[in-house]
């Protein structure tokens, strides 16, 4: 049971990363330095999954996704892809806000120089930009996995709960104190605990040298 | 002393949620002053609770065998636990699909989804699975089968058309809308005997939770059991 949780878990927060980081660096990018009007508006929607109760953004999610939901043909519900689009959106406003931050406090005298010596928006982006901006990417790619490995209401909802199939590690911890199984639970607390705290650590780092 | 009002909580398995609104509402018109509180969840949560020490003072189970496990706390208060009702499994199915005639029909592919309460902490789920396991349609049905945290998701499952089928109490298909149709009763030999226990938990309401069973095993708790479609506990 634990090794299922955890191989589907680690698959889960690798695949809910890569996408989000695309996201996210593409969000924050467009943000970042922008003033539009409803740009409130906008930046509060991308935060929503942040602080709406999981549960919350599951049972919206179940609704849109589900059979009759506007996107129902995904048949996404109780799947493997359901825990993805799960951790996903939950680790998604972590990314973008940490990617508009880094975004934001680039020098724009870099990207100046860049469009004087003849470099597109595309080019000045791939080749300033983002290497410039790497270590704020960097923490918000090691958040946005933290959070994607631990996610657990909006799972439980949308993917339901099932051993070797749905079942995370969060959600075997869930099942394992339910059913009196202490010393799973604790142990898979342990992993977990573990696995944060060596994610913290890296984000601080990354913090430091900036 | 200062005088503080306690409520008693009532932990109940999520199937009795409505008799014991109705009950506590009763009781609370005969007995004016006491006040109770509930909290419904599946039996498998509730024991979790027991275990840990929340301050819940009667536990309603969907199953013995989660009383079992709380009676291992020695929370329980001895001499109350007892049998208020029982409950029929039934096959429900969503709307815009055949119903199954039978409960062997699940095997039909059409049924691609079909959703019980998680086994190892929803009673219905258990009971659905060995039900499941005695008719033997395990190989044909195991891997389209979705797991409900308590009995009312898994119906809100089938009542969305997330899942195509579910297994759930009698009492519970009685209460959904049109988006859900009731379908074959399961043979109550394929699984244990579904029996509600209820015993008091050892706490500052035990007086009060007290008081309420005795209301609930009284001809007038009978009734609104009985109201609800729920069988009489076993003689």
């Amino acid at each position: 049971m634990i090794a299922a949780a955890l191989s589907l878990s680690v698959q889960v927060a690798v695949v809910a990363t890569i996408l989000v980081t695309i996201a996210g660096t593409l969000t924050g990018r467009a943000l970042a330095h922008r003033s539009f009007p409803g740009r409130e508006v906008v930046e509060t929607l991308l935060s929503l999954p942040l602080v709406l109760p999981p549960t919350v953004t599951g049972y919206v999610l179940l609704v849109l996704l589900g059979r009759r939901g506007l996107l129902g043909g995904l048949s996404i519900p109780f799947s493997w892809l359901a825990c993805v689009v799960a951790a996903a959106v939950m680790s998604f406003p972590l990314m973008h806000r940490a990617a508009r931050v880094a975004f934001e406090e680039l020098d724009p005298r870099h990207t100046l120089t860049a469009a004087s010596l003849g470099a597109g928006r595309l080019r000045s982006f791939l080749a300033i930009e983002l290497p410039l901006a790497r270590r704020g990417l960097a923490a918000g790619i090691a958040l946005a996995f933290a959070r994607g490995l631990g996610e657990f209401g909006a799972t439980l909802m949308l993917a339901g709960n099932i051993p070797g199939r749905t079942q995370t590690l969060p959600l075997a911890v869930y099942e394992a104190s339910l059913t009196g199984e202490n010393k799973a639970a604790l142990a898979l607390c342990a992993l977990l605990t573990g696995v944060s705290i060596a994610v913290l650590l890296a984000v601080a780092r990354l913090g430091r040298h900036r | 002393m200062i005088a503080v009002l306690l409520a008693a909580l009532i932990a109940t398995a999520v199937s009795l949620k409505k008799p014991m609104d109705e009950a506590i509402a009763a009781f609370s018109k005969k007995v004016p002053g006491e006040k109770l509180e509930i909290e419904a969840a599946a039996s498998g949560v509730i024991v979790a609770q027991v275990e840990h020490g929340a301050p819940l003072d009667l536990f309603l189970s969907a199953s013995p065998v989660e009383m079992d496990r709380a009676a291992k706390t020695g929370r329980l208060v001895e001499g109350t636990r007892r049998a208020i009702a029982t409950n029929r499994l039934v096959v429900v199915s969503r709307k815009g699909l055949a119903p199954p005639k039978t409960f062997d029909d699940l095997m039909d592919p059409r049924f691609a989804r079909i959703a019980i309460g998680n086994p190892k902490t929803v009673p219905a789920g258990r009971y659905a699975d060995q039900a499941i396991r005695k008719a033997e349609l395990t190989g044909t049905i195991a891997r389209r089968l979705v797991f409900g945290e308590n009995v009312r998701q898994v119906l809100d499952y089938v009542a969305r058309g997330d899942a195509d089928a579910g297994i759930v109490y009698a009492t519970d298909a009685a209460l959904v809308g049109t988006d859900v149709v009731p379908g074959p009763a399961i043979d109550a030999t394929l699984h244990d005997p579904v029996i509600y226990e209820a015993a008091v938990v050892s706490g500052e309401g035990t007086a009060r939770a007290k008081a309420f069973l005795e209301f609930l095993a009284s001809p007038a708790g009978l009734e609104i059991l009985a109201k609800n479609g729920f069988g009489p506990p076993p003689q």
